[in-house]
């Protein structure tokens, strides 16, 4: 069940309105601690990754980015969507950096589709409607 | 995101007080903020008791930091929490950085 959304344009600065956004829900599902921490560390990476890449086809670079959020009572999975019209682009299809060698060479490149991965139970991607859709799923527990 | 500097003590090591998350909104001012307060500093000490939680934006600045002191001297973070750590651990950083 689609409860909220948001919609921004695709600049790092609101991601402060994100993250407004994803407390509020938070709040109002009555969720806390480690597993919001979580959610902010997986959300902030998929929209940096959005506002930094999607529309370098742009001339400014910038587009809209639509969030919105899902949350299933049966199984208390929390579901975030993310769709851009930018480049056709699945992160999942990159491969997980190779963490020794990346701690060798003093390099960070890679590590925050990853992190996010880690961050939640599954993502999905899916280009539909010329629309990169990107779908975080993490199991919620409510207080 | 907060941070408060202390004084630079006798023996050149400086204490930095950071709370909040260091995410993608304020990873750069968290690493310009204590870059610019480096000089003479051999020994940089950032107690994380009141950091929330670490992005991969947050990763980048730190290592920047850990670069830096690197070269004169060294950096220790302290008191991180449980989300911190397990960012830290899944990462490499755990065994890039001096934490206590």
């Amino acid at each position: 069940m689609e409860f909220t959304s948001l919609t921004v344009e695709s600049i790092i600065e609101n991601f402060s309105k994100v993250k407004d956004w994803l407390q509020a829900i938070f709040d109002k599902l009555g969720c806390q601690g480690k597993q919001n921490k979580q959610l902010f560390i997986a959300v902030d990476e998929i929209f940096t990754n959005i506002s930094k890449y999607a529309y370098t086809n742009t001339e400014n670079g910038k587009g809209i980015v639509s969030l919105k959020a899902m949350f299933d009572n049966n199984n208390n999975i929390l579901k975030i969507v993310f769709k851009d019209n930018g480049i056709e682009y699945n992160p999942l299809y990159k491969e997980d950096p190779d963490i020794p060698k990346h701690i060798e060479q003093r390099t960070i490149g890679g590590l925050g589709i990853f992190m996010a991965k880690k961050m939640v139970d599954s993502i999905d991607y899916v280009r539909e409607d010329d629309k990169n859709t990107l779908t975080l799923n993490k199991k919620m527990i409510l207080s | 995101m907060d941070i408060n500097i202390g004084k630079l003590d006798s023996d050149s090591t400086l204490t930095i007080f950071v709370s909040g998350s260091i995410d993608t909104l304020t990873a750069q001012d968290f690493e310009s903020q204590i870059s610019s307060n480096l000089n003479d500093v051999k020994k940089l000490i950032i107690d994380f008791e009141k950091v929330e939680y670490v992005s991969s934006a947050g990763l980048r600045a730190i290592l920047g930091l850990n670069s830096t002191m690197e070269n004169q001297g060294e950096m220790v973070i302290k008191n991180i929490n449980e989300s911190v750590r397990d960012v830290f651990e899944m990462t490499g950083f755990d065994e890039l950085l001096n934490l206590e």
